[in-house]
């Protein structure tokens, strides 16, 4: 069993490069990915002997059904402990996304045929299906450092400095976290503070909000240009030793966003009652039923976190739970569980198992009546911000292969299942304007330190 | 910016809860020998006979607790190694106390290092108690007079050549206290 | 709804009996680690902050065993 974080596990603050979906899809809506300022993913540093390596590697295969998005993305994690209770970790990542996403078109029974991003062509859809618009291969690259400096033998802060790069999205961020443990070791307080950067350089630039797409290759309407949002995250954070074999975690976080956070290129379909689309003549001059996305220009988004590990006579269970609620209207709950079977020798088994549930935001829809469109103020068919259940059913085996090294293996299957808000219209009925989302995810890792 | 942590010294807290007090102290200015806590005794199985602290009197004892899941501990023993071949010629004795629950971790772990003192085993921990272990590890030096003068809790690298040089100093003390007659010595000859 | 949870903490911090430095033996290994895998759960929060309307939570912990 290799001893990876047998010293004070508070002070690597980690950073996901983790994306505010709100904002981030790209032109072939992949993964969208920001930087969250806070020490997330919370790893604990990788323990070592003083001036010992940890490198920690893995590479994730996630694929949709049904042509959509398929991600390839392998990530290395580098720290080395500077002195018993100083540590220097850097992180580095990679991915590629190709396959098509929703832009949030709801399927009629005819062909449609929407204006690309670039605002250049046009694509269609066949009739009776979801309009998918299809990406072509992307790249990013992410990385970060976190430096955990001790005061004394207590008291540590990390501080923390995150980028991503693709082509049409940038993030910055910075972070600070103090930890300070109890006299007996027992409980560890946590303060964080973090801050994020995000530029959007969209292709073919900013969709004008609320206004009607335009046919490819004439004029645009003013689209165009670049913009911004910043993002402040405040953490709060106790860890407690319950009993010998268990040891529990709460955290309250606090997000403040404000900006650019509509989708650069998600629309809405406008409709008539009979779910047809609303026809030319309530349109301008070479638009299409299609109306560009609102959000407001402000989030703010609280956190309750809470997770339990217990260790049984030989197994590990791993669980925990987070509440979500944002002023979007958006709250949500997510439960995790890891069991952690022991094989005996120096394998194991662990099952894995996530349920998550939300509801919608205030201002999704899955379409828009052409009669309400003048009394819009915010509105997105974004499928993320609509009321769904995700389940998440997994098995991860890992073995030692000497005391230094260990390679793991994780194959899971996720789902989501959409509930649909608005009444299903005539045009729509007998076609799944919200079909689920079914994913596989197939991770590798390998671990070694010295 | 780098801050530096100094660990902690010389700190002794007042212990309530068990029978033993413990004072802090800085400074090697002369303090009647009283002033120091007498360290509890102990009796503890080993590999080969059982350690017994009061044999131990008439040398400087470094007395460590560590356990084979404590990480900084394992790190503390090749310094350990280092100090009892350093100081062979001196009164100086070390003795790590094991406070694994499972006896066959902390075996693997000797079988690993070729140590040069003894180990005994306090799976209860009951000598830990007594001694007011606060952290892993924890190390005492215990004067010839069967008096501890020093706790340190936790092993940094930083701190080893301190450690080092108050060794020195105390077997010095030791050294100046037995070429004096004075009255209150009193040391067994092994 | 936070309250509720709040109070709920609290109270089951309650139940918590004071540790000794000696016994952190099984909260050390690796696999008691608040995160035990990394890059799993690095990899994880990608999909679900891509696919999913809520972000956050996790930050950083104690634990351990507590050495030094």
């Amino acid at each position: 069993m290799q001893l990876k974080n047998t010293q004070r596990e508070a002070n690597l603050s980690t950073q996901t490069n983790k994306v505010d979906n709100q904002n981030k899809t790209s032109i072939k809506s992949k993964l969208t990915m920001a930087t969250c300022a806070l020490l997330q993913a919370g790893a604990p540093a990788a323990q070592a002997e003083t001036g010992d390596w940890n490198v920690d590697a893995a590479t994730l295969y996630y694929s949709e059904a049904d042509g959509r998005v398929s991600i390839f993305e392998p990530v290395v994690n580098v720290s080395k402990q500077i002195n018993e209770d100083e540590y220097l970790k850097f992180k580095l990542v990679y991915d590629v996304l190709t396959g098509s996403t929703p832009y949030g078109a709801v399927p009629t029974t005819t062909t449609q045929t929407f204006t690309k991003p670039s605002g250049n062509g046009n694509y269609t859809t066949p009739a009776g299906e979801l309009p998918l618009n299809s990406s072509f291969r992307d790249t990013r690259v992410a990385g970060g450092v976190d430096w955990t400096i001790p005061f004394d033998r207590l008291k540590n802060i990390t501080f923390g400095g995150n980028f991503s790069k693709e082509y049409d999205f940038n993030s910055l961020a910075a972070s600070a976290t103090y930890a300070q443990d109890s006299s007996d070791r027992n409980r560890t307080y946590t303060v964080g503070l973090g801050y994020t950067s995000d530029t959007w350089d969209p292709v073919g630039g900013k969709n004008p909000e609320l206004t009607y797409m335009r046919i490819g290759g004439t004029d645009q309407n003013g689209k165009g240009g670049t913009d911004s949002k910043t993002t402040t995250d405040f953490m709060l954070g106790l860890t407690q030793v319950i009993n010998r074999s268990t040891i529990m975690q709460f955290n309250l976080g606090f997000s403040n966003s404000s900006g650019y956070l509509t989708d650069p290129y998600r629309f809405i379909s406008v409709l008539e009652s009979d779910g047809t689309l609303t026809p030319d003549s309530n349109i301008p001059t070479d638009a299409r039923p299609y109306l560009y996305e609102k959000r407001p220009d402000t989030r703010s988004r609280n956190t309750f976190f809470w997770r339990t590990v217990h260790h049984l006579n030989e197994d590990v269970v791993n669980v925990s739970y987070r509440y979500f609620t944002d002023d979007w209207g958006i709250n949500s709950h997510t439960l995790d569980f890891r069991y952690r079977y022991e094989l005996g020798g120096s394998h194991y088994l662990q099952p894995h198992l996530r349920y998550y549930t939300q509801s919608s935001a205030d201002f999704f829809a899955n379409y828009l009546l052409e009669s309400n469109v003048a009394t819009t103020d915010f509105i997105s068919a974004d499928y993320r911000l609509s009321e769904f259940v995700g389940t998440t059913i997994g098995l991860k085996y890992g073995f030692e292969i000497d005391k230094n090294s260990e390679f793991t293996i994780r194959t899971e299957f996720m789902n989501q299942t959409y509930t649909v808000q608005d009444e299903i219209l005539a045009e729509q009925q007998g076609l799944d304007i919200a079909p689920d989302l079914n994913a596989v995810i197939f991770q590798v890792g390998f671990n070694i330190h010295w | 910016m780098h801050i530096y942590a100094f660990h902690t010294l010389m700190k002794f807290t007042y212990k309530a809860l068990t029978p033993t007090l413990f004072f802090a102290l800085l400074t090697l200015s002369h303090v009647a020998r009283s002033d120091y806590p007498v360290a509890p005794e102990f009796t503890l199985p080993s590999q080969d006979n059982p350690i017994q602290l009061s044999k131990l009197q008439g040398k400087l004892v470094y007395v460590d607790f560590w356990a084979s899941w404590c990480r900084p501990c394992k790190t503390s023993f090749p310094w350990m190694i280092s100090m009892k071949e350093k100081f062979k010629d001196h009164p100086f004795e070390i003795v790590a106390i094991n406070l694994d629950k499972d006896k066959t971790l902390a075996d693997a772990f000797i079988k690993s290092q070729a140590i040069n003192f003894p180990v005994a085993f306090n799976p209860n921990a009951d000598v830990a108690e007594k001694y007011g272990v606060e952290g892993m590890p924890s190390s005492y030096l215990v004067d010839a007079h069967g008096h501890l003068r020093i706790r340190y809790t936790g092993f940094w690298n930083k701190s080893k050549d301190e450690k080092e040089q108050m060794i020195k100093r105390l077997l010095k003390q030791m050294k100046n206290t037995t070429n004096t007659t004075a009255n209150t010595t009193h040391l067994v000859e092994e | 709804m936070f309250r509720i949870l709040l109070i709920t903490s609290v109270l089951s911090l309650s139940a918590c009996a004071s540790v000794q430095p000696w016994e952190k033996g099984l909260l050390a290994k690796p696999s008691m680690a608040l995160v035990a895998d990394e890059n799993e759960i690095f990899l994880d929060e990608h999909i679900y902050f891509s696919k999913e309307a809520s972000t956050g939570g996790q930050g950083v912990g104690g634990g351990g065993c507590g050495c030094n």
